[in-house]
């Protein structure tokens, strides 16, 4: 994979069907090329065999000749057998060898470009449905491409070669079979066009049929499903809607099918008028009966390359040829998708900071207009425990997105020691924090590798398993530990054999034991409990109030008792800090903190009635 | 039809007996059109053999003085109709399966929708049901594709060796005994493939399975961001690659075992074709057979070849389609729910006796022995730890799931052997996993009861969603979903849409389950006073962690370890002092003024 990069940002056309092929892997390019060429061949040259196995044959009863001449005309015939069956077979080996390089080179560079990919478009619906339609088997669609295109290239020549034998016969029959030839180019370059635009018509049409399927099947809404009732109506839309693009689809395909088979049959007429031109000779004994077998079925195959036939024929070869543009469209906007710089490079973990500043900063979503910040200001100290409040949307979680680097495209400053963010080195910026996601990642490896993905440099290292027992122990899950078959070297999940189950509940520790192993100084706690119940939430603060040891933490919650063990709480509002302060002046100043905090206190309040 | 037995495999008749169903359902004209034209195709192609043979036997007489132009002409005009009639038999056969497939798809479609929503709820639960359902969507189509591979062997294969039999026979009987002996060992051949591929994926699949993962730990949406943020690209790209080596090694040698025994079989093959042309020649030079025969029996070698070729293709097509297709067909042939209709006693609340309840595929019961009696209009609140089955109790008292023991009445209808339709006739419930469908605003309210004439709109006020506030620029029939040019809501809007969803449902029992997770606390008081007022005389269900704000029900219910552990008020179970007074003062703590 060291060598040049296969996929480039630029434009892709037509032409790249075979320079990506040449540039991925050019020795088996070149292969494919040649063969297709040699197979090209090969209906000429078994015109000739043919012929001269028929006559040979004829010969030998009719006038006595010889009877081993007939000996190298079927050796000739099996030959082509041979080239034709055995040669097929190898060439499929050499195709699966070329595949598996195809993979090999390309695989690598989708991966990369999707792991340097800028944030927002991994959470833009959209955007990661085209993006999994490219990166699906990129390079099996790259050489069927290509293989598409010498398929093309065989069948011209090889009709081709047919017409000039033809023609050297009675040169009129050629010369219609060549000018039938641009009439089909066209027929199937514009059926391939209606197909692709009948498709990206219905495309809203499926989309929303996709999206009416998923609600009456996914496993999430069967709730409701089940006690609304409600699948009879939608099934109903469903059906009115698949209607509709089927109709409007078949219309499409029966148009281009009925000019494609047009065009057949005018072939097949072709060939069969050829038959009767050519019977007076025969008769007249100017052209042998063998050349005459020939070359009928000659003209046959040619009216079959024509339309339909191995491979689709010329109509079938062409309209692939245009849907696969449906590809190098996506190709290129994939490519041209802006990467994050760095992205995927190591943190660095002596890093340390002093003070970060968030000055006046706005952020908004790419493509919403909506800001989500604005022009929010505060200041994180080194070794104070911070908590944000506030309701759902008012901007917490993108605060943590705009300092892990995940969204650059923010206004005012993040400085951190004076340093705008942005400017800091990216091993620098991924050194800054350890981050528990509310929905943290779980990893199907062992319980060592997802703990040392805190530490990744670490992951090598021989004398990790102290410091990984210690965090386990911290965390409370040293007692799982010791239950799994192979202790730390247990695969968790189903993906590895002897993958071993755990609970939801020890997940959330071992995510607690990753960013605890994470040597780095800014530890965020995101919203972790709205789908605890209370007891597991109280321990889980004061958890994780004992591992975050001497680092600076930031809660987010919008659960306020956790917020006491807070120095400093911000309360979020619209996108800006509405207020600061510890829980006892928040308390004291009376604004929202404290409406909130109320609301919330007065459920436990003893008080037989609530208001 | 009759049900198939979904314990056992899944075989070949199954398979075809599902399609047949959904074909003769969906277009029985088209399908009986499609046979009888594979029929006819087979034929046209079985013919034309004979009629080059005529052709050149014409021309044959031609070239000898005994035979008149015309004739030849009038053969020749006879091939060219039967080459037309192929091209036609292909044109016709290609775009009937293609509209048949598409009709089919229709109906595939509407039936598996119906079958999701006539199931046991539970089923979705059972995860081998789960994949099932998955790989469906697969399934569905190879079922059909099995079915058209069946149809087509046995019309246009069978049909065209038939002819070739007769013909062939008629010239030398030997012929046809050599084509098939020819053609044993590459049947064998394809068998031993078959094999190979199944130990070959067997050793195969939990590496693709994992390099599938690696893939996912770079740039899945579950795992994008942490290991980005962790700086494990390099981790698991280079795992990757080394899967994906070590997966091409594994390809690479089952595939070098399949060309050998490929190999093998098609040196038979050649070896059957050049004997074969040795035997024409032969026969010719005996005089056994005209030269027009042989002519014919020549150019239609390659095609006799081909034609061996594809019923071998066409069978082991349809091992594969019967491997894909046995999903489908045992989701299609699952039990679904049913019950008789019964009158609701609207007096009556729920009765749970002596109710045992196991997930599929689980050894510990989720709920044992819970019995519980609540009187209709009373206001209920179940509490407790994650897992302790709070939501399982909620789902069995509504009868979405049926307990494996005891009993559960609902308006005195049994919960059990009701028709779902009239049990839940009087039953609504906003959900922990509401629904964020992909429809208009209207549609989202209405969608619990599409049969209801009432306008949404007001309980859309009632609930607090505010059609005229701009984040429904277009009221009732906003799209809520920016993927089809409508709004994105956040987790609060949504919370009100469900509610409103389902207030809309007329009922007299409703259920309420943990539905703050989403919402600030000020938003979380309304919403729960606001349930009250608005459940006012119905039976209403609350299921909750958050004890604080169930104290207004008139009975909590604590349940831990699938079983209720405790009853009463908030105060009689604060003064017993037992686990809802530890998990209150758990949670009151963080609200306790220091100062």
């Amino acid at each position: 994979m060291a060598n040049k990069q296969v996929l480039k940002v630029k434009r892709y056309g037509y032409f790249d069907m075979m320079a990506l092929a040449f540039r991925a892997c050019p020795g088996y390019s070149l292969f494919f090329l040649v063969q297709h060429l040699i197979t090209a061949l090969i209906p000429t040259f078994n015109i000739y065999v043919t012929a001269r196995f028929v006559d040979t044959a004829i010969d030998i009863v009719q006038d006595g000749a010889e009877r081993r001449e007939i000996i190298l005309p079927i050796a000739l015939l099996l030959l082509i057998m041979i080239y034709n069956v055995l040669l097929t077979r190898l060439m499929n080996m050499v195709s699966l060898r070329a595949s598996q390089k195809f993979k090999v080179r390309i695989s690598g560079e989708v991966l990369e470009k999707r792991a340097k990919l800028q944030y927002h478009y991994i959470e833009n619906p959209k955007m990661l449905d085209l993006i999994n339609r490219v990166s699906t088997d990129t390079s099996g669609q790259i050489l069927s491409m290509y293989l598409n295109v010498l398929s093309i290239v065989e069948i011209l020549i090889s009709s081709l070669g047919v017409i000039i034998t033809l023609a050297s016969e009675v040169w009129y029959v050629g010369l219609l079979f060549v000018l039938l030839l641009p009439p089909t180019v066209a027929i199937a370059v514009k059926g391939g066009r209606a197909t692709y635009k009948g498709n990206v018509e219905m495309t809203n049409i499926d989309r929303r049929n996709e999206s009416l399927s998923h609600v009456m099947l996914n496993r999430e809404n069967v709730e409701e499903r089940t006690v609304f009732g409600f699948t009879d109506e939608l099934n109903q839309r469903h059906t009115e809607g698949y209607e509709y693009a089927r109709k409007f689809r078949m219309r499409i395909d029966f148009k281009n099918f009925f000019r494609n088979k047009l065009g057949g049959f005018a072939c097949t007429t072709l060939a069969i008028l050829t038959m009767f031109t050519l019977l007076p000779s025969v008769s007249q004994k100017e052209i042998e009966v063998g050349m005459f077998i020939a070359l009928v079925e000659a003209v046959l195959m040619l009216a079959n390359n024509y339309s339909g036939g191995r491979k689709g024929g010329i109509n079938g070869t062409v309209e692939t040829m245009i849907k696969k543009r449906e590809f190098l469209r996506e190709l290129t906007t994939f490519m041209a998708l802006e990467e994050e710089p760095e992205a995927t490079c190591l943190p660095d973990h002596d890093f340390d900071f002093g003070k970060i500043e968030f000055k006046n900063v706005g952020f908004a979503y790419p493509g919403v207009e909506r800001t989500i910040l604005n022009g929010l200001s505060f200041t994180i100290e080194h070794g104070k425990h911070y908590s944000f409040v506030g309701a759902n949307g008012a901007g917490k979680t993108t605060i943590i997105k705009l300092l892990t680097g995940l969204y650059s495209n923010y206004t005012g400053e993040i400085l951190v020691d004076g340093i705008e963010l942005r400017a800091l080195s990216p091993e620098k910026r991924k050194g800054l924090c350890a981050v528990v996601y509310q929905d943290f990642a779980r990893y199907p490896l062992t319980m060592r590798e997802n703990i040392l993905l805190g530490n990744i440099q670490r992951m090598d290292a021989s004398d990790t398993d102290g410091e990984i027992m210690d965090v386990a122990y911290t965390v409370g899950l040293e007692e799982t530990v010791a239950g799994l078959r192979h202790g730390l070297d247990t695969p968790l999940g189903k993906i590895f054999e002897g993958g071993a189950d755990i609970s939801g509940g020890q997940w959330q520790r071992l995510a607690m034991a990753r960013a605890m192993i994470n040597p780095a100084p800014l530890c965020i706690l995101d919203e972790p409990t709205s789908a605890l119940d209370p007891l597991s939430e109280s321990r889980l603060y004061e958890e994780f109030g004992t591992i975050s040891h001497g680092r600076t933490t930031i809660f987010i919650s919008h659960r306020l008792g956790s917020t006491k063990l807070a120095d400093t709480i911000y309360v979020i509002d619209d996108g800006k800090i509405s207020e600061a302060g510890s829980h006892a002046e928040l308390m004291k100043l009376g604004g929202s903190y404290r409406a909130m905090f109320e609301a919330q206190a007065a459920w436990y309040t003893d008080e037989k009635e609530v208001g | 039809m009759k049900r198939i037995d979904i314990n056992k495999p899944i075989k070949l008749r199954h398979v075809l007996a599902t399609a047949l169903d959904l074909s003769m359902h969906a277009s029985p004209v088209l399908f009986i059109t499609a046979v009888l034209l594979y029929t006819l195709k087979g034929a046209v192609y079985g013919l034309t053999s004979y009629a080059t043979q005529s052709v050149f036997d014409a021309i044959e007489a031609v070239l000898n003085g005994n035979g008149a132009l015309t004739t030849a002409a009038w053969m020749m005009l006879l091939l060219g109709g039967i080459y037309l009639m192929r091209n036609l038999c292909d044109a016709m056969g290609f775009f009937i399966s293609s509209v048949l497939g598409g009709r089919n798809n229709r109906v595939i479609h509407f039936r598996k929708n119906r079958k999701v929503a006539n199931l046991n709820p539970i089923s979705l639960e059972d995860v081998h049901i789960h994949d099932d359902l998955d790989k469906s969507r697969v399934g569905a189509g190879t079922t059909q594709n099995a079915l058209m591979a069946v149809m087509t062997l046995i019309t246009f294969n069978v049909t065209y060796w038939v002819i070739m039999s007769i013909y062939l026979y008629s010239l030398k009987p030997l012929f046809i005994i050599f084509i098939l002996v020819a053609f044993v060992p590459q049947y064998i051949g394809e068998w031993m493939k078959v094999s190979i591929v199944k130990k070959n994926e067997d050793l195969v699949a939990p590496k693709r399975r994992q390099f599938e993962f690696y893939e996912k730990a770079v740039c899945g949406t579950e795992f994008m961001k942490e290991t980005r943020l962790l700086g494990g690209f390099k981790f698991f790209f280079g795992r990757y690659g080394r899967t994906l080596r070590e997966l091409n090694r594994e390809e690479w040698k089952a595939q070098v075992k399949m060309l050998i025994v490929d190999f093998a079989s098609q040196i038979f093959v050649l070896a059957g074709y050049g004997t074969m042309m040795f035997m024409l020649v032969d026969a010719l030079l005996k005089g056994e057979i005209s030269v027009g025969a042989f002519a014919g029996v020549f150019s239609s070698v390659g095609a006799m070849f081909h034609m061996a070729g594809d019923i071998l293709w066409r069978v082991s097509k349809i091992t594969t389609f019967v491997g894909t297709a046995h999903n489908y067909v045992r989701f299609m042939n699952l039990p679904e729910r049913e019950g008789e209709v019964v009158q609701a006693d609207r007096t009556e609340g729920i009765v749970a006796k002596d109710v045992t309840f196991y997930y599929p595929n689980t050894d510990h019961p989720s709920l044992s022995d819970v019995s519980l009696n609540i009187k209709a209009g009373e206001k209920i609140a179940i509490v407790g730890e994650n897992g302790a089955g709070k939501t399982t109790l909620a789902r069995l008292l509504l009868g979405i799931y049926l307990p494996n023991e005891g009993k559960v009445t609902l308006q005195g209808m049994s919960t059990a052997t009701t028709d779902p339709g009239t049990l839940y006739r009087g039953v609504s419930g906003v959900f922990q996993k509401f629904g964020r469908y992909p429809l208009t605003l209207s549609d989202n309210i209405r969608i619990s009861d599409f049969g209801s004439e009432d306008d949404p709109a007001s309980v859309a006020d009632r609930s607090g969603v505010d059609i005229d506030s701009p984040a429904y620029p277009e009221g009732l029939e906003t799209m809520l979903s920016r993927d089809f040019g409508g709004v994105e809501l956040s987790g609060g809007q949504w919370q009100r849409v469900a509610i409103a969803r389902g207030l809309y449902r007329s009922h007299d029992v409703i259920v309420l389950d943990e539905p703050t997770s989403a919402i600030d606390p000020i938003e979380e008081s309304t919403i729960y006073r606001k349930f009250m007022e608005l459940s006012d005389g119905k039976t209403a269900i609350i299921v909750t962690h958050r004890l604080g704000s169930v104290k207004i029900a008139d009975r909590i219910l604590v349940m831990d370890k699938g079983r209720i552990v405790e009853e009463g008020t908030h105060d009689s179970l604060m003064s017993a002092g037992g686990m809802y007074h530890q998990m209150y003062q758990a949670q009151k703590k963080w609200y306790e003024e220091i100062e």
